[in-house]
């Protein structure tokens, strides 16, 4: 058994000067572009699920972030501030993108285990270690299932256990407390653990 | 049983496959105090269920992970910044 005591892994490198972005400085703001264009591209993609729409939003925020720089207010980190704003479009845009492949709330609820009295009911399957060994088949499962998780747990996965992003930094992205960060990346994580049983068990 | 009579015993008795399965993300954070951690890892060590549970539960994160996509396209931070010149240029 091991402890995960998660260490601050999502500050980019020190690749552009705040205070000259601030004040409106094209070069420093084209730093920063040039270090958080992949990660937030990464990000917004998992959201929307298409390439072009992810470009698209990537740029408008970028955008929206140099425009509204003045209400940046210095309670959080920058990019911290920065993901807030391409996760807010990026939902806005998914609504527009077919949904078919997406677990409904009930399919996604059937996913978690069920308790009695404390107790589990029903099987539970136990994964096969040498499935693990499989590595490119498995990791298109996995893919494939982070993609049928509801946007908001698919958001949640991808903050918090793609990009590795801390609780309490992924509970200001989302504007949500760190215990609620906490039971939906659970359910998330139960959701697709049940997901890839089939696979692995 | 109602969810404060839950958290009111939660303090006196031995934990529940339920409440282990309740602290698992916490667990992961290292974000449970001490005396909940050491009753974790007690009801972890004596029920198969959990501990294959937890392990499964720990390489479904480790699978999340692996599936880190690095390459994001190799034009796409010079198109970013074309079409911010261009827009940030027909505000000026």
């Amino acid at each position: 058994m091991s402890s995960r005591q998660e260490q601050s892994t999502s500050e980019p490198p020190a690749g552009f000067d705040l205070s000259a972005l601030l004040s409106g400085d094209h070069k420093a703001f084209e730093d920063m572009v040039r270090g958080e264009s992949d990660r937030l591209y990464n990000v917004i993609r998992r959201i929307v699920r298409d390439d072009d729409e992810a470009r698209s939003i990537l740029q408008e925020t970028f955008l929206q972030a140099f425009k509204r720089r003045g209400s940046f207010r210095r309670e959080s980190k920058f990019t911290t501030w920065l993901y807030a704003i391409g996760i807010n479009l990026a939902r806005g845009a998914v609504r527009k993108l077919s949904r078919s492949a997406v677990l409904t709330a009930e399919e996604f609820e059937r996913l978690q285990p069920q308790f009695v009295d404390g107790h589990v009911t029903g099987p539970v399957a136990q994964w096969k270690p040498d499935r693990m060994l499989e590595r490119q088949e498995l990791l298109d499962q996995v893919r494939e299932a982070i993609e049928r998780l509801p946007e908001d747990y698919r958001i949640v996965v991808t903050l918090r256990d793609i990009e590795e992003i801390p609780t309490p930094e992924v509970a200001t992205i989302l504007g949500i407390s760190e215990g609620a960060v906490r039971v939906r990346v659970h359910r998330a994580r139960q959701a697709l653990k049940k997901l890839l049983d089939e696979y692995m068990a | 049983m109602s969810i404060f009579s839950r958290l009111r015993n939660l303090g006196r008795r031995e934990l529940t496959c339920q409440d282990a399965n309740t602290f698992l993300a916490a667990y992961l954070d290292g974000a449970l105090d001490e005396q909940t951690s050491e009753r974790f890892a007690k009801h972890i060590n004596r029920c198969p269920t959990c501990s294959s549970y937890l392990n499964d539960y720990e390489s479904t994160v480790d699978l999340s992970r692996a599936t880190r996509v690095q390459n994001a396209p190799p034009e796409l931070v010079a198109e970013t910044l074309e079409f911010l010149r261009l827009r940030l240029k027909a505000e000026d």
